[in-house]
């Protein structure tokens, strides 16, 4: 007797639980990106310009790349534009400049894709190098924040105006595992992939009226060219602690980024490391699924400790690096 | 059946004692006992939480302090407020240390100077502009002022006085955060992006430091009592007023006399109450751990309690601003479904 009633509370708590954690807000999941207006910044190389081919080839999207360097922009065309030569519109405009010239390159994809507003906008473009923070000079600080945060606030700015009137749309912010973890030579990179996340989680509840829905990706170390220009000046320090991670392919992580912007959730992880990561960072994020709630819930206590153990791992390799540097002195 | 419980508790205890061996804490900073003459550098120090920390390291500990300001006239009035007798132990430097490294650098090597050759000891990053505005009336000059102040010009500070902590073999460098880096608030999308950056920057940057001996200290203060707060409250929007009203307030002295111990400490992270408390287990994330207690406490925290409180937080929030809108009688076209 007393078994079911404890088991019926138990039951009505759990419930009870479950409307007061239930998800905040339910994105749409959008079935189809056909002829959706789609704006990539960085989209000439990498992972950008990898979202760009699936974007194109697999969901018939209609793609504005917006990347600095013209000459990689025409690579790009050439490679991705078979046959797909109105659905894609490659700008050259510096996103970390001038939020004027970002605007007009905005507007200038609208009406080029048939006066469609910007349906998803992916911010992709981002420098980074590794490099302790006494060699990383005010200038690189500064160059860094430019492009990483405020060109990703300045295109936001620019396409947010057009989704309000669609009534609908996805932001996605690139960010990347350094965004969640903080590590050694990645000073000035680290700051800009976190100030991200505090840009999405402010974000995404001032739009969540305007039913348009964030999504961060942390992509691991991937197979770029930009990835493999930022090997040749890594710290060993990083290096060494980069290789406890692994390397996983550009068309891979384009794959599940596009997943989640589907879907609306607002983190993309990649790998078992990455989902650890997740939810051991998810801090004060919003939810999108109760089940993202329960497996945060039970793996951060886990996810912590075996946070910490790594960290041991990584302050000991620099540490081990310093001996030896003092040693040869 | 006793012998297989007392084997049991033998066991576990073994056990427990091998993790706690394993996952005991990186570093272990020297605990600051003696501030006197010490050479403490506050950015912004000339009002709010950076004044009431100058009149405590000048007061009760005897320190040399040297504060760096933009606006004269405050930096006036806190001189005369903090120093009447013209201390030699206060010095006031009218510098932005947003514009320029070079400004920085000059003026962390006149304060040495002045502090008859003592090299920096401690380093407050207090300096900040904060106000809350939603993100499409907050302009894209005003996005990047906020950094260039909030993030750069810790940067800058921090790059400036470092040689000389290095040269002395210990050091330790604050930067102030805020609630609002630790979880993001409608309002706040330009404030709680710098103060993220600043948790980045902290993480990675110990990593980098920690074989110098110097340690660094992430402040997280709710609402402090400050002019800086009344000028904020002058403009800020319903929504954000909404949400900030479930924090408290505190006062800047309480604040500053934690983020002293802390300092003191060379604890990573300084948090205030238990919602502070929580807020820090919450979003300790890969933060390193500095006393055995911080690790267990976030490890119990996390598996499950504050991760929920947190969601109702931010459930309740998320209706708040529906409702927020709602309340402004505008008919928004697709209405988020509140199940």
């Amino acid at each position: 007797m007393w078994i079911i009633i404890f088991a019926a509370i138990v039951i009505f708590i759990f419930f009870v639980l479950l409307y007061l954690l239930r998800p905040v807000y339910r994105p749409e999941c959008l079935l189809t990106l056909r002829d959706v207006h789609v704006v990539i910044t960085g989209g000439s190389s990498g992972i950008g310009k990898e979202l760009a081919r699936q974007l194109l080839n697999e969901h018939q999207a209609r793609v504005t790349i917006l990347a600095r360097n013209q000459q990689r922009l025409d690579e790009c065309r050439q490679d991705l534009a078979l046959g797909n030569n109105e659905r894609l519109l490659c700008l050259s405009v510096d996103v970390g400049q001038s939020y004027a010239d970002i605007e007009k390159a905005i507007q200038q994809a609208c009406q080029y894709h048939g006066n469609r507003p910007v349906s998803i906008l992916i911010n992709n473009a981002g420098i980074f190098y590794a490099r302790t923070f006494e060699e990383t000079t005010t200038d690189d600080f500064e160059k860094m924040v430019r492009i990483n945060y405020l060109g990703v606030v300045f295109c936001t700015k620019a396409c947010l105006a057009s989704m309000r009137q669609h009534g609908s749309g996805r932001i996605v912010l690139v960010s990347s595992q350094a965004g969640q973890i903080g590590v050694y030579g990645y000073t000035s990179y680290c700051s800009t992939k976190f100030a991200l996340k505090g840009l999405a989680e402010s974000l995404q509840m001032e739009l969540v009226r305007d039913n348009i829905y964030v999504t961060v990706a942390y992509p691991p170390d991937t197979d770029t060219p930009g990835f493999a220009e930022e090997k040749k000046t890594m710290p060993i320090e990083t290096r060494l602690i980069n290789d406890t991670s692994g390397v996983v392919s550009a068309a891979d992580v384009a794959k599940k980024i596009i997943i989640s912007t589907q879907k609306g959730s607002f983190s993309c992880w990649f790998g078992i490391n990455g989902f650890l990561l997740e939810c051991l960072t998810s801090g004060a994020q919003p939810i999108t699924s109760i089940l993202e709630l329960i497996s945060q819930c039970l793996t951060i206590g886990l996810a912590r400790i075996i946070i910490v153990g790594l960290l041991n791992t990584f302050y000991s390799v620099v540490t081990r690096k310093s001996l030896k540097n003092n040693k040869t002195k | 059946m006793l012998l297989a419980i007392i084997l049991a508790c033998i066991g576990a205890f073994a056990l427990l004692t091998i993790l706690i061996y394993l996952y005991r804490p990186l570093y272990h900073p020297k605990y600051l006992e003696d501030l006197y003459d010490c050479h403490v550098v506050i950015t912004g120090g000339s009002s709010g939480i950076g004044k009431e920390l100058a009149r405590l390291f000048l007061n009760e500990y005897g320190s040399r302090v040297t504060i760096l300001a933009r606006n004269s006239e405050r930096l006036e009035e806190c001189r005369r407020d903090l120093s009447p007798n013209l201390s030699e132990r206060l010095l006031c430097l009218s510098v932005d240390i947003s514009q320029s490294y070079e400004e920085v650098e000059n003026a962390i090597q006149h304060a040495i100077r002045h502090h008859q050759d003592k090299p920096v000891d401690i380093l407050i990053n207090s300096a900040a502009i904060f106000y809350a505005r939603p993100f499409d009336q907050t302009k894209p000059e005003e996005f990047a002022e906020m950094m260039r102040i909030n993030y750069l010009g810790s940067v800058y500070c921090t790059q400036a006085c470092l040689p000389s902590m290095k040269r002395r073999g210990t050091g330790r460098i604050v930067f102030l955060s805020s609630q609002a880096g630790q979880l993001g608030v409608f309002g706040y999308t330009s404030y709680c992006s710098t103060k993220y950056a600043l948790k980045g920057l902290a993480e990675s940057l110990q990593m980098e430091l920690e074989r110098e001996n110097i340690y660094i200290t992430l402040v997280f203060p709710p609402d402090t009592d400050t002019p800086g707060l009344k000028e904020e409250n002058k403009s800020k929007p319903k929504e954000t007023q909404m949400i900030i009203e479930t924090s408290g307030l505190l006062s800047a002295e309480q604040v500053a006399k934690k983020i002293i111990q802390s300092t003191r400490k060379g604890s990573f992270t300084c948090s205030y109450g238990i919602n502070g408390f929580l807020l820090t287990c919450l979003t300790c994330g890969a933060q390193p751990v500095t006393t055995k207690t911080q690790l267990t406490s976030s490890i119990v925290q996390r598996s499950g309690s504050s991760y929920c409180i947190s969601t109702v937080f931010i459930g309740g929030v998320g209706m708040a601003c529906c409702q927020s809108d709602l309340c402004n009688a505008a008919q928004p076209i697709h209405q988020v479904s509140i199940l």
